[in-house]
């Protein structure tokens, strides 16, 4: 299975997308809308083997690197309210887009993304559904919980010190004499640099840039 | 459990009894979309009933709805003088109760609620218009594809499916189609499926599948189908080009799973759990999730 295939054309990615799927979701199809792949089908919650609830959902998948897979449930069964973190026209948010983003390349798959955050999702919308408690808390909505999914991305709490981390990542280069995003009135390299460093060899400047980007719109891609 | 036990036991799986919380759901909704219809539209006498799965015996559980037709006389204008303007103006009316949403005939009626906007109530209205005073054939509007309207008879229709003999695969046909997320016409499906199986009504279920799978795997384009409401007016070819490929496909993969996994390839498992053995699996499930995705919201 391949985490990310080099350009080629829709219909053959397609087909290995659909290669892809055929052991774990052999529901699934795969198919072609112009330039756009989409995977279209019964989603089943599985749970050690046995399919625990479906839902009819169709998935606009991409290859490029920033771009985060759009999943709509279309079995009109999730109504579309920010409770149930669903946008108008049915599109499910599953997750801040930069926590996906921001994973590394092998796994950012289909099935990763199938067995990860959607499985999560629907897991949460099925016992939602019956009047139970969600197993685990909901991001709040809109720039809150950017904030909230930022900070534990950099390590760091308060908007000035997530924005300033963010900021720096998206830069080419880290100086030691600029002050520490934490606050602390120091400079970088007498307080938080290695944090930082190390931040910066896992978050691409792009997805620095797209945080900084969405906390002044906070859009669904 | 041999084949043909398990393919009953996926039917019956699939099986939505009259008393279900569901269908009892549907039919409060019934009433309130013709109360609706019929308050809107008080200087007209539409015929309003039901069509669709429920009265041709094809509904299947994992993806029922309700068709609720409502046919203007021929000569009745009070709706509209075009089957556009009747399609147009039947939408405004449901508009100022439901969440309505155009499809190709129908009106897809959804909640309005705050609470919970747009939920799917599983109902299709399909405005149409008598052809004559017989009340038997009727146009209904097409707001897609070439033509703008197609002459159609409710009762041809459902005899037709319903007297086919094959009800069985088309309903284990349709959870088929639903599953795998294909997008063909439901109607022009089923006329296909009958049309295929004409000379296997009497062949096991299992055998009628694989038939109709083979077909479509080795046929490269769609057969012509024909409509026996309009036998020389209506192609319904094009509603099945358009996803020909990805059908074809989809079915050739099938018989292969069949063919290296068996029918539970297919269908899965058929489990009965009852609610609150459901929760306890769902909530035991959730517990085992090492890494919780947090779901959020973006702005509009």
């Amino acid at each position: 299975m391949k985490a990310r295939a080099p350009k080629i054309a829709p219909e053959a990615r397609a087909k290995e997308l659909q290669n892809d799927l055929r052991l774990k979701y052999p529901d699934f199809t795969v198919c072609c809308a112009g330039a756009k792949i989409c995977i279209r089908g019964a989603f089943p919650v599985l749970h050690e083997g046995t399919v625990l609830d479906r839902y009819q959902i169709e998935i606009e998948w991409s290859d490029s690197d920033g771009v985060v897979p759009l999943l709509r449930e279309t079995g009109g069964r999730i109504p579309w309210i920010a409770d149930r973190h669903m946008s108008i026209g049915g599109m499910a948010c599953l997750f801040v887009p930069e926590e996906w983003l921001v994973r590394p390349l092998e796994e950012k798959t289909v099935i990763h993304y199938l067995d990860g955050p959607v499985r999560n999702y629907f897991l949460w919308q099925s016992l939602y559904e019956r009047g139970e408690s969600p197993p685990w808390k909901d991001r709040a909505h809109f720039a809150p919980g950017l904030l909230e999914a930022y900070g534990e991305m950099v390590g760091m709490d308060g908007e000035s010190a997530i924005r300033c981390c963010l900021e720096y990542l998206s830069r080419e280069q880290i100086k030691g004499h600029w002050p520490c995003p934490c606050g602390s009135g120091k400079r970088t390299r007498d307080c938080h640099l290695a944090h930082v460093r190390e931040l910066k060899s896992k978050i691409p400047r792009h997805i620095a840039l797209s945080a900084l980007a969405r906390l002044t719109k906070p859009a669904i891609r | 459990m041999n084949t043909k036990e398990y393919l009953q036991s996926v039917l019956r799986s699939q099986d939505l009894p009259d008393d279900s919380d569901e269908l009892k759901e549907l039919q409060s909704h019934r009433k309130d979309v013709e109360a609706l219809l019929r308050k809107h539209f008080a200087n007209s006498s539409p015929t309003i009933r039901y069509g669709g799965s429920r009265v041709k015996g094809t509904l299947i559980r994992e993806y029922y709805d309700l068709d609720i037709i409502c046919y203007f006389l021929h000569d009745d204008t009070a709706a509209g003088e075009t089957l556009e303007d009747i399609y147009n103006n039947v939408e405004k009316a449901l508009s100022t109760a439901y969440y309505v949403e155009r499809k190709t005939s129908a009106l897809r009626l959804k909640s309005r609620d705050p609470q919970s906007f747009a939920k799917d109530f599983h109902i299709d209205v399909v405005p149409g218009r008598f052809t004559d005073d017989k009340k038997a054939d009727a146009f209904i509007y097409q707001n897609a594809g070439e033509k703008k309207r197609l002459k159609t008879n409710l009762d041809v229709h459902i005899e037709h499916v319903k007297d086919s003999g094959v009800l069985d695969a088309i309903r284990l046909l349709k959870l088929w189609k639903v599953r795998r997320g294909l997008r063909v016409k439901q109607f022009a499906f089923e006329l296909l499926i009958i049309d295929l199986l004409a000379k296997k009504k009497n062949s096991p279920l299992a055998d009628q599948l694989q038939h109709i799978w083979t077909e479509l795997r080795d046929r490269s384009e769609s057969p012509a189908v024909t409509d026996p409401a309009n036998p020389t007016g209506n192609d319904l070819t094009s509603f099945l080009k358009a996803e020909w490929q990805t059908l074809s496909a989809t079915a050739g993969s099938t018989l292969a799973a069949i063919e290296s996994s068996g029918w539970e390839a297919v269908f899965g498992e058929v489990e009965e759990k009852t609610s609150a053995q459901k929760v306890a699996v769902l909530r035991s499930a959730a517990a085992a999730v090492t890494t919780p995705t947090r779901p959020w919201l973006p702005e509009v």
